[in-house]
């Protein structure tokens, strides 16, 4: 059982995870007023570049192109930890969620060496940008991940389900708006990264995916998709603890649409706010680390 | 147990013979650390796989009175890294100390053997004065061995700030030993009375400075950023890996002396460590010499384990004694995988620094492509260190992670509290750490050469690669395997998703070449907005990727920042630097020592010089002491 949950984890998560970012741009476009992408355009690029050829700059080594393998394969291993319908996955363990944490590490880590690797301002600055941002909110995501883990006992993600439902409600709230702040944050999203900006300089995580092309970037975007599916489904199980008690399928189908409401959440701010100045933003991310400490606090001194 | 006693003779021995003018003296001095390897590991692997603990103890009778020798599970730990980087770094050294290199009154080999028989040492003796005689032999032959390229002048201020660091240590050390040591006729460790509780924090705190200093805890750490660079790299290694995990052992070891702990000794040594790894890797990620910045990363990691440590001791205070012993294993874990990585790193940093003669990290780059082997080792440490699956600095951090999520859940208030504040401090250090050493790895291994002599560089020669290798192989080989050693989790898993990792991994890269392979590629120049004219100096430096955080933790740092703009109307070069300096040196110390040097100037007309006035002197005294008599 636990092996099928697995199972489903991933393979839910490799078909439907380019969806979400299809749910985005509809709501964006909607909101602008626009029709906007096609709701499966994620797939459509990702099978077109899968066929075409790639341009390699001179500078690079082979770390440019062990990057995107890494960051696809770190992302896998990450869904393979998360657990299902109730029922902890087959690799969960106690102190499973710092294990997630570090991997989701590792894509980031070679990420930024493939964006060294060209040489290019641009990505440096985007780099440097990015492990900026990451140094800040690791603190804030391992209270987080703290609160998951004493809250439901049993210090694993499997707690996540632990949890007889909203046993401590503010820390609860306080907690889930964390997580949707962090999954903004690693996903560069609005108010903390503009991926649609048109200068190079102003993007932190597209621009440093400038020089990847074909197969390359096809898999950098699917590691991206399936990235901003595992916080979603963060977000959602902390912000729901109650839908591990739902029936098997059931619990799927919710799951699907939680996540599905966290890119139109994402959409919604998008539309209605500008990005935050960047020098701020070292800020807000301690005010976010603040949430997280306030939610543990909620939780341990009640 | 008597293997260890016949180590420390054949390393005096060595370290003797290669004084003498006869030929290959060098490679007896090799061999010394090589032979104690081959001999110690098996005793210590004994120790390990037995889990018996057991002490052995050996009585050695010296003229000054029976010794006692001990060899238990603390050692062993410890000894492990005295062993194996001791081994490493001293085949590194005997591949570089070619003939050319080797300049005669320079005793390398004598000082490196003498340091590893003063480890050895200090790390079995169960005697007061064995263990002290281990101290001043490490403390000296460590400075003679920072002190190897003595006709620079920031080498010899460096092992200056290092003496006189090391015997402010030695001096509290003492006091605290001879505290503990009461009125107990012999010097063995086993005739210790209990002292009493006052007593008792008194020696912990002189301890704890006193062994602090040798492990570089901020604010204690000033050494530590002078000394390491101004060693060659394979010393380096050694004093980072090993000599700075003896302060540890030290404040261990004096735990272990004192059966009855107090909560606050768990807080005190806590709080260090946080504000050690916090405040280390804060300057580490703002250095542009590359071996100041594995100097203070080193900071950082002594700051993890003193945070394992102090929870640890929490920990036990607060009936929770298998969490306990678990951060102390965390903490082990973290003493040997330190070791290792930071071992790999200094002496590829060696390298590097031997082959360009660059130790600005921003005049570096594009190293992968010229010293590829090195780069590529230098680049498993930097993963390693960064604490990523599936290399060895992982499993230490999870360890200590885990079990500080343990604590929350404790009913009393003051535990989580604590729990809470490691986990942020080891949050937040992990994070700086990924910044810091992707800096590390990117900047000089990556992109395009930033100066001429990153250019031309050539690879090292292939017996400098061999000691690398084998401490990248052990990075890998203990990440995956050293979980299955930890009984108390399902650990395999970790081990299991780790195998999972790496073929994964593989097995997309090839795929993914597959993919690429069938369609038609093409390599170019890195976009550039169409412009073509750009120059290697357009990349971004490693001031440059640090730059948001340097700017952000300014405070905390004292910034020297020169810049000449050019002027005139045929305008020459201009220049623009900044230097982030230690705070606590340069505002702290420096100010302390000065003030203590202008008093003592000032009371210079004391020592006047005249023979009348020293009569005088003695005349008072001697009232003096006639009046404290009568009185």
């Amino acid at each position: 059982m636990n092996l099928f949950i697995v199972f489903f984890n991933v393979a839910l998560a490799m078909l439907a995870a380019p969806l979400m970012w299809g749910i985005t741009y509809r709501v964006k476009a909607w909101f602008a007023g626009r029709h906007g992408p096609p709701l499966l355009q994620l797939y459509y690029d990702i099978a077109k570049l899968m066929r075409r050829g790639c341009v390699y700059s001179r500078t690079t080594t082979p770390i440019f192109k062990i990057a995107p393998a890494v960051c696809l394969g770190s992302v896998l291993v990450a869904l393979i930890l998360m657990p299902g319908a109730g029922i902890s996955s087959w690799f969960g363990f106690k102190g499973d969620l710092i294990l997630l944490i570090y991997l989701l590490g590792i894509g980031r880590f070679f990420m930024v060496l493939a964006a060294l690797d060209t040489g290019s301002p641009f990505e440096g600055m985007g780099a440097a940008r990015e492990i900026q941002f990451a140094a800040f909110i690791e603190p804030s995501f391992i209270l987080v991940m703290a609160v998951v883990g004493t809250s439901g006992g049993g210090l694993s993600l499997s707690s996540l389900f632990g949890g007889t439902g909203y046993h401590n409600i503010a820390s609860t709230i306080l907690a889930a708006g964390a997580m949707m702040m962090i999954y903004l944050v690693e996903n560069a999203r609005i108010p903390f990264d503009d991926p649609d900006t048109h200068l190079e300089l102003t993007m932190i995580h597209e621009v440093m995916i400038l020089d990847h092309s074909g197969p390359d970037l096809a898999l950098m975007h699917y590691a991206s998709s399936l990235k901003v599916w595992l916080y979603g489904m963060l977000v959602v199980m902390i912000a729901l603890p109650t839908i591990g008690l739902f029936p098997f399928w059931l619990y799927w189908c919710a799951l699907l649409v939680g996540i599905s409401l966290v890119a139109v959440i994402t959409g919604i701010i998008e539309s209605a706010m500008a990005r935050f100045a960047l020098l701020d933003i070292p800020h807000i991310l301690l005010g976010i680390f603040g949430m997280a400490l306030l939610s543990l606090a909620f939780l341990l001194y009640r | 147990m008597g293997i260890f006693l016949f180590l420390i003779a054949l390393l005096l021995f060595c370290g003797f013979a290669s004084l003498l003018r006869i030929k290959g003296n060098n490679l007896i001095g090799i061999m010394g650390p090589i032979a104690a390897f081959a001999g110690g590991m098996p005793a210590v692997f004994t120790m390990l796989v037995s889990k018996s603990y057991i002490q052995q103890s050996i009585n050695f009778p010296f003229p000054f009175g029976l010794c006692n020798f001990e060899f238990d599970i603390v050692s062993a730990i410890f000894m492990i890294p005295l062993l194996l980087i001791g081994m490493t770094a001293a085949f590194y050294g005997g591949c570089i100390c070619k003939p050319e290199h080797a300049v005669p009154g320079r005793p390398i080999w004598f000082f490196f053997n003498l340091l590893m028989a003063g480890i050895l040492l200090i790390l079995v003796s169960a005697n007061t004065l064995m263990f002290l005689l281990g101290w001043e032999i490490m403390s000296w032959s460590s400075f003679f061995l920072i002190c190897t390229y003595h006709r620079k002048n920031e080498v010899r201020t460096a092992g200056i700030i290092y003496f006189i660091a090391t015997h402010i240590g030695v001096l509290l050390i003492i006091t605290a030993f001879l505290l503990l040591q009461g009125q107990v006729e012999d010097f063995n460790f086993s005739s210790f009375l209990i002292p009493e509780s006052g007593i008792a924090s008194v020696i912990f705190i002189l301890a704890l400075i006193g062994f602090g200093a040798k492990a570089g805890l901020v604010p204690f750490h000033v050494w530590l950023p002078e000394a390491h660079p101004a060693a060659p790299g394979y010393i380096s290694a050694v004093l980072s890996g090993v000599m700075c995990k003896v302060g540890i052992y030290g404040i261990v070891r004096i735990l272990l002396l004192m059966p009855e702990h107090q909560p606050w000794w768990g807080w005190i040594l806590l709080l260090l460590g946080a504000i050690s790894a916090v405040y280390g890797i804060i300057l580490a990620l703002a250095q542009q010499d590359f071996k100041r910045l594995l100097a203070y990363s080193t900071v950082e990691n002594l700051g993890i384990i003193s945070m394992g440590l102090g929870m640890g001791v929490l920990a036990a205070e607060y009936d929770m004694p298998d969490i306990s012993r678990l951060f102390f294993v965390g903490s082990a874990l973290h003493v040997i995988n330190h070791a290792i990585f930071k071992g790999l790193l200094f002496m590829a940093a060696g390298s590097i620094l031997n082959q360009t003669g660059e130790h600005d990290l921003n005049r570096l780059g594009g190293l992968l492509k010229r010293m590829p082997s090195t780069a590529t080792f230098m680049l498993i440490g930097c993963a390693a260190i960064c604490g990523l699956p599936p290399f060895n600095g992982f499993i230490g951090e999870f360890v200590i992670f885990t079990q500080g999520l343990e604590c929350l859940t404790h009913e009393s208030w003051y535990l989580p509290a604590a729990a809470v504040l490691m986990l942020t401090a080891l949050g937040l250090t992990g994070g700086l750490a990924m910044v810091c050493f992707s800096k590390l790895a990117g900047i000089i291994s990556l992109g395009e050469p930033r100066s001429r002599a990153a250019e031309d560089c050539i690879p090292v020669n292939p017996g400098l690669r061999f000691p690398l290798g084998i401490l990248a192989g052990l990075c890998l080989c203990l990440g995956i395997f050293l979980p299955l050693l930890l009984s108390d989790f399902m650990a395999w898993k970790i081990s299991l998703i780790f195998i999972i990792l790496i073929v994964l991994c593989t097995g997309l890269y090839f795929w993914r070449r597959k993919l690429a392979a069938s369609a038609h590629n093409r390599t170019g120049i890195t976009w550039d907005c169409g412009y073509v004219g750009g120059s290697n100096r357009i990349q971004y430096t490693g001031s440059g990727l640090v730059q948001p955080l340097t700017r952000f933790f300014k405070p905390l740092m004292l910034r020297k920042k020169s810049v000449k703009i050019p002027s005139g109307i045929f305008p020459d070069k201009g220049r623009w630097s900044i230097i982030y300096d230690d705070l606590i040196l340069d505002a702290g110390y420096r100010q302390l020592f000065d003030a203590i040097k202008n008093i003592c100037f000032k009371l210079r007309w004391i020592q006047s010089g005249h023979l009348n006035r020293y009569i005088l002197y003695i005349a008072l005294v001697l009232i003096l002491l006639l009046i404290w008599e009568l009185l």
